[in-house]
């Protein structure tokens, strides 16, 4: 029997949540949900991600990759949802698969925002394991840091920059102010997600199993995710030399990064018996 | 003109962030990095963390000018005008 990777979907407040599974050839004792990244980042980690859920399922694992709703494939517009919805969507995922699958432990990898939303909910979920692809560690930076890309896009385009950020808000060039939210490339992120998104904060790591993996070009692990890993007995970190994929609008070649992962729960299983 | 040690260390760290196949110390201080080397705005801000990581600054928007970043000399400029040099 060859793996299986078909569409599934469930509801969530009357909207379709929307996404992907992949199985093993024989029943799997653990499942993974695959916790997406943001926006663009998304976009450009199709594939990467894609290919994770191949891989776990070729590896006896089964993995669940649903987007966010108002994302991808799932109902609703962008501006409906937050934060706190797509928290509820991940933890509305795992309580289904709970009830359907019939598996002993779930777990979750997450890219990115992903990564940061998933270290949040596993505690209360009851995940049995965590893996952190690039989290984002403070929420305040990373609204910083689409600021500075929508300002780099506005500079070598010529077109005006609009400049919004979680407390410290400005717009320049724009007659649009900080309380209509931002246009980062197409998405309007709302004031209520661009608050929930500085608002993040990465400060601790829950106690289970868990795994950081950066992607750097020097393949050294950066001080934060040490600091992390210092205070979590069960946490781990390591960092691979890999373009930061999820910026890319080319392919990159994620395979290193995916053979960790799957390595690594790998061990994990076999540790279970 | 912006010393020679902060060019070469700019140099290092977009090679390095960059992956790009090129001895860092083969890049002019005056060549355009867009139309050398391809940089687009995604490279560009990968090199404004990089600053910001590497070099202890932090950028602001008036700080984004095609300038100031086309060149390493343009970003050295900027580099030790945020050091408060």
């Amino acid at each position: 029997m060859d793996l299986t990777q078909e569409p599934v979907s469930l509801e969530i407040g009357g909207v379709p949540v929307r996404g992907i599974s992949y199985q093993p050839p024989s029943p799997a004792r653990t499942g993974l949900v695959l916790c997406d990244p943001f926006a663009e980042e998304k976009k450009s980690s199709e594939n990467t991600l894609a290919a994770l859920g191949r891989a776990l399922a070729a590896g006896g694992f089964s993995a669940w990759h649903y987007d966010y709703r108002g994302t991808g494939d799932s109902g609703g517009d962008f501006e409906q949802f937050a934060l706190e919805e797509w928290r509820d969507d991940l933890r509305a995922v795992i309580e289904q698969l709970r009830a359907l699958s019939g598996l002993e432990r779930v777990g979750l990898v997450g890219l990115r925002l992903g990564a940061t939303l998933a270290a949040e909910i596993a505690p209360v979920v009851g995940a049995c394991c965590l893996v952190l692809w690039e989290p984002l560690f403070e929420g305040r930076r990373y609204v910083r840091e689409l600021n500075q890309r929508t300002a780099i896009k506005g500079m070598l385009t010529g077109s005006p920059r609009e400049i919004a950020s979680s407390g410290e808000s400005r717009v320049a060039g724009s007659e649009r102010s900080d309380q209509e939210g931002m246009d980062l490339g197409g998405y309007l992120l709302t004031p209520a997600l661009l608050e929930q998104l500085g608002a993040l904060r990465l400060a601790a790591l829950p106690d289970l199993p868990a795994l950081i993996l950066e992607c750097n070009g020097r393949g050294q692990v950066t001080t934060r995710a040490q600091a992390l890993v210092a205070e979590a007995p069960q946490a781990q970190a390591q960092a691979l030399v890999l373009e930061p994929f999820w910026q890319r609008v080319g392919l990159v070649n994620t395979s290193p990064l995916i053979t960790a992962t799957v390595q690594w729960l790998a061990s994990l299983e076999a540790d279970y018996g | 003109m912006a010393s020679e040690e902060l060019k070469q260390q700019l140099k290092n760290m977009i090679v390095e962030r960059l992956f790009l196949k090129v001895d860092p110390a083969s890049i002019p201080d005056d060549a355009n990095l867009m139309e050398a080397y391809g940089i687009d705005s995604v490279n560009l801000f990968e090199i404004v963390v990089g600053l910001e990581d590497e070099f202890g600054i932090s950028l602001a928007e008036e700080d984004f000018s095609v300038e100031a970043f086309s060149t390493v000399e343009g970003i050295a400029v900027l580099v030790e005008h945020k050091q408060g040099g």
